[in-house]
């Protein structure tokens, strides 16, 4: 039964009891853990304000091969996201990129993935408010690249046109480019969305002026090709504030 | 299934209650009184048969309205907003606050599938149409229930005269207000802040 000490983001909490609560952990060196923090919620808890949903630090937990949930008995703070909880779209945004590694992470531990989220969630604390929506698309297609569900987004996957000048579609179940004359009837991405597709997916931020649109294209992308079917309510919930 | 499993199975299915306790539990009530597991056993129907949400503010009460809304000596212009009925009781032990409760039944967590829609922000709304003059935001000081504060700070923007205050910060951070100490609560109302 190894202690292992590891840094972590807490990706999401339950209460589990009066005074306990369950984590769900992305961890450094171990992937993501679920742990068990006995006590957490009691007001004089060492640990009471430390593990809240975003917040980052070291975790020390006793590692069992055969269980799916491991017992917390520490968490060093390293950096806290409270701030996050207080405006809307960055709890939306944060919780989008939450959502993808809990959805779509492997079991084993990717160091990069890891950064890839922390650099994500503190894009998302840093960046103005216009900019928010741009950053947190940005940083959920870095994740998705990460998670190894990258979209091919080179030219026409049927004609080879480059799609610099011509419109065309992202075909979500395949994951690659479409052009306007070889796709079948129906709505067309002007070329100056596939242009800011492609730089959004590369995880350049999209600035101020990202098209709801480019959410829409998210939200169909991983439904469809990463996450068999199943709309992530986070980016339902970004996509309504979006809408205000 | 053995009636003795059965019951081991559903509390266990309870927060905080491990396989070990449940057996426990179980053990103790067949070993005891039987009129001790009785009540036990009244007292759930019970509760079941008679609390139901009010449907003024969602506090769960055997009473409709429940007694808060019904107490003509609480100020019905000032209106606190819990995420959880049981947050109430902690709020009461302060002996601070005189005025009307809203529960929200929960927070936003769009993780959980929890929006707007899901929480009791409607009734909360209509609510304010008329004679309330301050909304007391006291959700819990959690990432959660501060994105939830935000929510609903926004959406009473439409209300011009509406003070709208927050519980303090000095309670514990990531805490749950049901467990907060009468003494750090009734700070907390003391210092609440202009959102
Ligand atoms: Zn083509
Ligand atoms: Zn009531």
């Amino acid at each position: 039964m190894p202690i292992v000490t590891t840094r972590s983001i807490v990706l999401q909490t339950h209460a589990y009891s009066d005074t306990s609560k369950i984590l769900r952990l992305l961890t450094m060196d171990h992937g993501p853990q679920s742990v068990m923090a006995r006590g957490a919620l009691r007001p004089r808890s060492r640990l009471s304000g430390l593990l809240e949903p975003f917040a980052e630090g070291a975790a020390t937990f006793y590692l069992k091969p055969d269980r799916d949930l491991h017992t917390l008995s520490g968490f060093d703070l390293v950096c806290e996201r409270q701030a996050l909880g207080r405006d809307l779209k960055r709890y939306a945004a944060a919780s989008v990129l939450c959502e993808l590694v809990l959805r779509l992470a492997p079991v084993e531990h990717d160091p990069e993935l890891f950064h890839a989220l922390t650099t994500g969630l503190d894009s998302l604390m840093s960046v103005e408010a216009v900019a928010v929506s741009g950053t947190a698309v940005a940083a959920a297609w870095t994740l998705v690249d990460v998670l190894g569900f990258a979209p091919d987004l080179g030219g026409c996957a049927r004609c080879g046109d480059p799609l610099v000048e011509r419109g065309g579609r992202l075909d979500v179940r395949e994951g690659s480019l479409v052009c306007d004359q070889c796709l079948p009837p129906g709505a067309v991405l002007p070329a100056d969305e596939i242009r800011t597709l492609r730089e959004v997916a590369s995880g350049q931020p999209g600035g101020e002026a990202l098209s709801s649109r480019q959410i829409h294209i998210l939200v169909e992308f991983i439904r469809h090709h990463a996450a068999e079917g199943i709309r992530l309510r986070s980016l339902d919930f970004l996509l309504l504030e979006e809408a205000r | 299934m053995s009636a003795i499993e059965s019951l081991i199975g559903e509390f266990g299915r309870l927060p905080g209650i491990g396989r070990k306790t449940a057996q426990r539990l179980t053990y103790h009530l067949l070993k005891g009184r039987p009129e001790d597991a009785r009540r036990l056993a009244e007292a759930i129907d019970r509760v079941l048969a008679e609390v139901k949400p009010c449907a003024e503010c969602g506090n769960l009460s055997s009473e409709a309205p429940c007694e808060y809304c019904r107490n003509s000596r609480r100020d019905p212009a000032q209106v606190c907003v819990v995420e959880e009925a049981s947050d109430i009781a902690a709020i009461e032990a302060s002996g601070r606050f005189r005025g009307r409760y809203h529960v929200l039944g929960g927070h936003l967590s769009p993780l959980d599938g929890v929006g707007p829609d899901e929480l009791n922000i409607a009734r909360l709304l209509e609510r304010l149409e008329v004679g309330v003059s301050e909304l007391i935001i006291a959700t819990n000081p959690s990432v959660e229930g501060e994105a939830t504060a935000a929510y609903l700070h926004r959406a009473v923007s439409r209300f011009p005269g509406l003070r709208v205050t927050r519980l303090a910060r000095g309670l514990p951070v990531g805490g749950d207000l049901e467990y907060a100490d009468g003494v750090t609560i009734a700070e907390a109302f003391s210092g609440r802040r202009e959102m």
